[in-house]
């Protein structure tokens, strides 16, 4: 009450100073200046300087600057305060990017968000933006699809909601939801599935200002349905008021292939110890050089040469480069930028080509009008991306199962029968399997996409309070896919086969707002208000056509068979919605935020096609309630909110259909339902925020509790309804969790700064209920089996294992062998126990230019997955571990059918082949320590430019992805190879790879 | 006041775009509704879907049925070793209600349409063909009560089969017509002639549990006329060139493990050295190792070694088959290798592609012969001697094959490895021997459910069962039928119940007890 009345009754006076960058000294324009505890303030001009109207010598002046530590001083009597910002170099910024691109100060929110600096994520980049922010974000988790370049990485926050569908996050840019695609498959024959890449890839990393990650619906409540497994915001950048300049930024990275399977080398071809130039398996003789006649027809030395995929591969080259240009005044601004983008991949002749041009602008007409818009135009240009999984394309599957004494000079040298077409290879027998360069030579594939993401948006602000605008979102784009299989191939149309896929996209949402600015209700109180609504309209078509079978060979046009097939598919959805947020704020202590938001889905039937859905949010800054807080303590806020996320069903979930085929018109095997509703998260969190000592040590602890209930999914019917499945609403799946960041500056002087960030996640999921006639829910079938389970967790991982009988002891088969069980049993879980990322800087100022060092390390503990990489290579022969014993024999022990004990003796081969169905033997700790990412960066000093126009220069040798730590998978990388809800099992994914190289930022 | 104002403008103009038409946009422009589509379109794929679909056929028909039947063998699956697939047997059984429930919905829709009354019964003979292929790979299945789920005993399920193709029969108007159905194409009497045969064959397959109701039903269906003609015999076109349209053995021959559709010694010891022709070396490529006197089709359905591309050195030019119930440790000799012996011929599975767009066999016109033959055998009147309708079904097979007359074979006392010649009455093997044996070889190459229901039944003709793996089947007997889908576990849970116990692969059919 005392302060409030001190605020009201004393004079105005003009304050004014400059601000500037407390490592570099240059001046920081477009700076925020606010006094404490009011909405007044201003923005520094182009030299960094302020000035502004004050009322009391209490009056605290807030400074703040986005990638800017805050800073906060006391005026006094002064009338000049001149103030130099830390670069924050933690990774929480102190404002945050919310729902709909509203910029808040973290302090009010009653929730946990995270924004992540662009120029970090550009300095070392991957292909893949979320890739990069693997480690410094907790409770975000990235598991790459295991297809290497350009692929897709499947992301989840805080561990999955939803039992059948998408659990991955909505991806906005400039507050344009757009497609994210991605590799979804739980086929694990591959069938020509192609990874064609994350639709985020289509951004480029020097376009992007920041990411924020709103991690609960109640971060993203105002997204409506497709934000309850949270939201990516990727803002871009835009010209600063007051400030101008052209940057040219070129970044060029190796990629090298570092690790994968460990494999023999001391035996070759051929079964139970002896050479046969015919066999597909690794069990022949030892290679001591002897003379055979192998699969070439050649006569030579048996011996492992030229075997290794390392050799195989190439190095893979990434280089972009991207000029820009800002401009921005008091009244308008623009930026605009190029790139070009070449990425070899290490899979010889695959490669990717993107041009990306974006042009972000804004122009302030006059007091009451202002408009702004962004364009990002990206063109992706692919060829002869990898097949996926058990594909015989795909390069890493022959490579497994390869007999170690073929090489890949032979088969390069041998690629196919010019005669016949018929591909060339260690074992006709193995029919499946290919050549790596029959496929690199004759069934390769290509793929284009052209894309348009922008918006453009009017504001109009009639009185100083209130501000309305309408914005148009767009996200468009045409996409073309086409592969082929070359004549000769083995399979399918032996003659060849040219198939191509044509998208077109569009998502619009028009937007609606009404903003009433913070008002003064008195008593301390300010209120804020927004008002919107939204229409979003989503279509798609997409046709494949193929030729099946060409009849010329080698000639590959889709007019080249007699057998042609097309077919399409068009997709539609509509979503409007209205929604409301109010904050009101309590003497900047204390914060209350109410949201409501109601949809209106083309997907739901009539009567449940509305659905609203909830949140409430409380910040409270105890640091600032009362008197007598010690100096030291800068931060002490708790937070604690509750929200709901609804989401519709897909299109067309409704009403039966027929699909029409070459024998008539067939029912589908799902049943679909006309009273589906709305399913819904509901989501509890609380949080703490504590920062010490200037907020050098800051930290940052978030429990969060949700619930995923009446969740739309298909459930096992018994068959004989005619259905195997119907769609229902039910379940009750929850996910709870700890999180914690901490931030520890611990040199903050002038010149040498160092800083270390630790943050950890831990999410623990339940399901709590399935449905009344289901007690065991199947969530992915492929190699393993990925259930959930009344009482149990999403994600366990069932497979076969030993089987023994009731006290456990071993059944052998009739000749010994291992048999595996009849039923599946619980092999694991594809969860980790937790995740973490552990970050340091360090920086130094001198005469001599500025350096800087920043190394990333993420942790992943726990979490199982079956490795068919492994299983196949012990049945192959090809891996280390069948060579353990030199081939000996081994002895196995337990009982035949009639319960009595034996004791058999395999050979080698017998022993790995029969373990090698044993799925239990074959299941995983993904446990593994990454060191993620080492930078080195100089900045010459701008003295050393003089008059020569340059501003900056800066080079920094970067590495991502350098070192792996503890992995227990012999090599082969963790990742599942889908981004589909089935991650229980990996097969044949990528090798993994280093990165390195520099970047080089000239500022003009 | 103004926010007040204009917030109320807003969500009005959101209601009013609500309203306006959602159904239209979420109605699936990629399919039509089922409300609209043609019963007759809905029939098509039941029909076809129950003989290709090609998923199910090749591990229901190919892994399970000709494996167990030793029509074809391959040593890489589990069902070589008598053991259930439970991920087939689900797929099989969705499917099988799926086609079920089309067809009871759609006969009790037009049940009382007098102008479908062909229509109806020919729905209903299909249906019973469906059913019989379900209750012979099961047992007990439900039937009377799907929707409850309910298992009713193979005996009623059985009973009412034959009762069903009586009245289907009996209710066919020629005054009216039927739809174009991809089998006969509307024609009446072919399915008029295709159900009697049908009642023959499911007569004859209760014929050692219910005698008399088996020839009141095998004699009715004689007499009502029973397909004889190469012409009228029921097939179904697939067009392998699609995938899922149609199953050729070629994608099983080059994708699966064990490399399939190999010859059994089953097939070797019945084919070799019957019938007085000797072997056609033109059938089958280069062959230096094989039988001097072989019956003509077998040639024509299996080829040397010489046809795999994967043959090992050494065992090239051989005809021969891989014996069932091999050891482990047998499985690992190259001999018994499928590269390594006979696989089905090229004529048969095309020169690599699978194109071979040939016409599927839903019933032969030899097993009627057959059937009638062994009815005539058992004393009934089948219009026909034993040894007529013996030799008429030799010859069948043989015009199937493009073999031309078959007299010289049928005069043949040349004896198999079994010791069975074609000749009738010879002595060299009892009628009933004869004509299994001939039953058999003439099911090639789609008829291995009926080989299998006669192993059995009558374990007729003779084979080696090797070892046994399944311990619930007894040494020397083939596979009984298959573990009903783990999910009726769950799904179906009381009904279950009450089959638990009897869930086994050694539990006997009831027509086969």
């Amino acid at each position: 009450m005392m302060m409030l009345i001190s605020v009201l009754t004393f004079g105005q006076r003009t304050l004014s100073g400059t601000v500037k960058d407390a490592g570099t000294g240059e001046p920081i324009p477009g700076a925020t200046v606010l006094i404490k505890g009011t909405s007044n303030g201003t923005t520094t001009d182009m030299s960094g300087n302020y000035r502004l109207s004050v009322s009391d010598d209490d009056a605290v002046l807030i400074f703040s600057f986005i990638g800017y530590t805050n800073f906060e001083v006391a005026i006094g009597s002064r009338s000049v305060v001149n103030v130099d910002l830390q670069e924050d170099v933690t990774e929480l910024g102190e404002v945050v990017v919310t729902a709909l691109g509203i910029e808040r100060e973290e302090r009010s929110l009653a929730y946990a968000a995270a924004e992540v600096d662009g120029g970090e994520l550009a300095l070392a980049r991957e292909s893949n933006i979320v890739n990069n922010l693997s480690g410094k974000v907790p409770g975000l988790a990235v598991s790459p699809s295991g297809s290497g370049m350009g692929g897709s990485s499947k992301i989840t926050i805080r561990g999955s909601s939803f039992l059948s569908g998408n659990n991955q996050p909505l991806i906005v840019v400039d507050g344009v939801p757009i497609d994210n695609m991605g590799a979804a498959t739980d086929d694990t024959w591959g069938n020509r599935q192609l990874d064609y890449g994350n639709g985020l890839n289509d951004i480029n990393m020097d376009d992007v200002e920041n990411v924020s990650v709103l991690k609960g619906p109640a971060a993203s409540a105002l997204y409506g349905s497709r934000a309850g497994n949270g939201v990516i915001m990727i803002t871009t950048k835009s010209a600063k008021k007051g400030t101008s300049g052209i940057n040219f930024n070129s970044n060029t990275v190796v990629e090298i292939p570092r690790e994968y399977l460990e494999m023999q080398n001391t035996y070759g071809q051929g079964t139970n110890g002896v050479f046969d130039a015919e066999s597909g398996v690794s069990w022949g003789p030892e290679m001591t050089g002897q003379s055979v006649t192998d699969w070439t027809g050649e006569t030579k030395p048996l011996g492992a040469a030229d075997n290794d995929i390392l050799d195989y591969l190439q190095n893979g080259v990434t280089t972009v480069n991207t000029l820009e240009m800002y401009s921005a005044d008091d009244k308008k601004n623009i930026r605009a930028s190029v790139g070009h983008t070449y990425t070899k991949g290490i899979f010889p002749t695959s490669n990717i080509q993107k041009l990306n041009a974006a042009l972000k602008g804004g122009s302030k007409l006059n007091e009451v009008f202002s408009a702004d818009f962004s364009m990002n135009y990206n063109k992706t240009q692919g060829e002869n991306r990898i097949k996926l999984t058990r594909d015989p394309d795909n390069p890493y599957y022959s490579y497994t199962i390869m007999p170690r004494s073929v090489s890949y000079s032979d088969l390069e040298r041998y690629v196919r029968d010019e005669t016949t077409y018929e591909p060339l290879r260690w074992a006709q027998n193995g029919g499946v399997i290919l050549n790596p360069y029959f496929t690199t030579n004759y069934s390769t594939n290509e793929d284009s996409r052209n894309r348009f993401i922008g918006y453009g948006k009017l504001v109009y602000s009639p009185v100083d309070f209130l501000s309305f605008h309408v914005r148009y979102g767009l996200d468009h784009y045409d996409m073309r896919q086409r592969d082929q299989l070359g004549t000769g191939v083995p399979y399918w149309f032996s003659s060849g086969d040219v198939r191509q896929t044509v998208t077109s996209s569009t998502e619009t949402n028009v937007e609606f707002l009404g903003q009433l600015k913070p008002v003064n209700l008195g008593g301390g109180l300010n209120l804020s208000v927004t008002l919107g609504g939204n229409l979003l309209d989503a279509e798609s078509h997409s046709q494949t056509s193929s030729a099946n079978g060409l009849v010329v060979p080698d000639f590959y046009s889709l007019n080249n068979s007699s057998n042609k097939d097309a077919s399409e598919y068009i997709y539609r959805r509509a979503i409007n919605s209205v929604f409301g947020m109010a904050q009101l704020s309590f003497k900047e202590f204390l914060y209350l935020d109410l949201t409501q938001r109601t949809d209106w889905s083309s997907t739901l039937p009539e009567e449940n096609r509305s659905f609203s859905y909830p949140s409430v949010g409380l910040s409270w800054v105890i640091s600032d309630s009362f008197d007598g807080i010690p100096s030291w303590m800068s931060l002490l806020k708790v937070r604690g909110s509750y929200a709901e996320a609804g989401k519709d069903a897909n299109p067309y979930s409704l009403y039966l259909i027929n699909t029409i085929g070459a024998s008539g018109a067939s029912q589908p095997n799902t049943k679909p339902n006309e009273n589906l509703k709305r399913e819904l998260v509901q989501s509890k969190e609380v949080g703490l925020d504590l920062n010490l000592f200037e907020s050098r040590v800051s930290l940052a602890y978030t429990y969060y509790h949700n619930n995923t209930v009446d969740q739309i999914m298909p459930i096992p019917v018994n068959p004989a309804t005619g259905f195997s499945y119907e769609m229902i609403n039910a379940g009750d799946m929850q996910n709870s969790g700890h999180e914690v960041g901490l931030n520890v500056g611990v040199v903050r002087s002038q010149a040498f700064r160092a800083n270390i960030g630790f943050n950890w996640a831990k999410n623990k999921n339940k399901i709590i209920k399935l449905h009344d006639e289901l007690d065991r829910y199947l969530i992915g079938d492929g190699l393993v089996q990925v259930v959930a389970e009344e009482g149990g967790t999403y994600g366990d991982i069932y497979g076969y294992t030993f089987m023994t009988d009731d006290n456990g002891n071993m059944i052998l088969n009739e000749d010994g062998q291992f048999q595996r069980s009849n039923e599946r049993v619980k092999l694991g879980n594809f969860n980790p126990d937790w995740t973490a990322g552990i970050t340091g800087s360090a920086s130094y100022n001198g005469d001599f230019g500025a350096v800087s060092f920043s190394v990333l390390f993420d942790l992943m503990q726990g979490g199982d997955i079956y490795s068919y990489t492994n299983a196949q290579a012990a049945a192959y022969g090809t891996s280390a571990i069948t060579a353990e014993n030199g081939r000996g024999d081994y002895t196995i022990s337990g009982v035949n059918a009639e319960g009595e004990s034996v004791t058999s003796t395999l050979n080698a081969q017998q022993y790995w082949t029969s373990l090698s169905s044993i799925d239990s033997e074959w299941v995983y700790d993904k446990s593994e320590v990454n060191l993620r990412e080492l930078t080195v960066g100089y900045s010459f000093p701008s003295s050393m430019f003089g008059t020569t126009g340059i501003k900056g220069v800066s080079l920094s040798l970067v590495g991502r992805n350098l070192a792996t730590f503890g992995s227990k998978l012999n090599g082969v990388p963790p990742y599942a190879y889908t981004t589909s809800n089935q991650q229980g099992a990996e097969a044949f994914s990528a090798p993994r790879t280093a990165t390195v190289g520099f970047n080089l930022k000239l500022q003009f | 006041m103004k926010v007040k104002i204009l917030s109320s403008v807003l969500v009005l103009t959101f209601i009013f775009t609500a309203c306006s038409d959602w159904d239209e946009l979420n109605t699936d422009p990629n399919h039509p509704l089922a409300v609209n589509v043609d019963p007759g379109l809905k029939l098509g794929s039941v029909f076809k879907e129950a003989c290709l679909n090609a998923h199910l056929h090749q591990r229901v028909h190919n892994l399970y049925i000709d494996m167990f039947s030793q029509y074809y063998t391959g040593t890489g699956f589990g069902t070589y070793q008598n053991q259930s697939q439970d991920g087939w047997t689900t797929d099989y059984w969705n499917d099988h209600y799926r086609w079920y429930n089309s067809l009871s919905n759609l006969i009790d829709q037009y049940s009382d349409t007098e102008t479908y009354v062909n229509a109806v019964a020919v729905m209903k003979i299909w249906r019973v063909w469906i059913t019989h292929r379900a209750t012979d790979l099961l047992g007990d299945i439900p039937y009377s009560n799907v929707l409850e789920g309910e298992y009713d005993s193979q005996e009623s399920i059985y009973k009412d089969m034959l009762n069903e193709l009586e009245l289907a029969v009996a209710n066919i108007d020629p005054n009216y017509t039927m739809f174009d159905d991809p089998i006969y194409g509307g024609d009446l009497t072919k399915w008029t002639k295709f159900a009697n045969s049908l009642r023959l064959r499911l007569a004859l397959r209760i014929s050692e549990v219910e005698p008399d109701l088996a020839k009141t039903h095998a004699e009715a269906a004689v007499a009502g006329g029973v397909l004889d003609a190469l012409a009228d015999m029921p097939t179904m076109y697939a067009n392998t060139a699609i995938w899922g349209e149609g199953y050729s053995y070629n994608y099983y021959f080059w994708w699966g493990s064990g490399n399939g559709v190999g010859m059994t010694s089953t097939f070797y010891d019945l084919t070799a050295g019957i019938g007085g022709l000797p072997f056609n070396l033109s059938d089958v490529g280069d062959a230096t190792d094989y039988p001097a006197v072989v019956d003509p089709r077998a040639t024509i359905i299996f080829g040397s070694s010489d046809q795999n591309g994967d043959v090992q050195e050494g065992y090239l030019g051989r005809w021969s088959g891989i014996a069932a119930g091999l050891s482990a440790d047998a499985r690992q000799e190259p001999e018994n290798f499928v590269q390594n012996n006979s696989r089905i011929n090229v004529t048969l599975r095309g020169d690599f592609n699978g194109d071979n767009g040939r016409a599927w066999t839903i019933m032969p016109i030899a097993e009627i012969w057959f059937l009638r033959a062994e009815g005539a055998l058992n004393g009934w009147s089948m219009g026909v001697s034993a040894q007529e309708a013996y030799e008429s079904g030799v010859a069948a097979s043989f015009e199937y094959w493009g073999l031309g007359t078959a007299s010289q074979y049928l005069a043949s006392t040349d004896a198999n490895m079994a010791g069975i010649s074609a000749a009738w009455g010879d002595g060299n093997g009892t009628d009933l021997e004869k004509v299994m044996t001939q039953k058999f070889i003439g099911g090639f190459p789609d008829n291995g459910w009926e080989a299998w229901a006669d192993l059995r039944r009558l374990k007729m003709p003779e084979v080696d069962f090797g070892v046994q793996f399944n311990t619930n089947v007894p040494q020397g007997e083939v596979i009984q039928r298959v573990k009903y889908p783990s999910s009726q576990a769950i799904l179906n849970e009381a009904n279950y119940a009450e089959v638990a116990a009897s869930d086994h692969e050694g539990t006997k059919m009831w027509w086969a007890q």
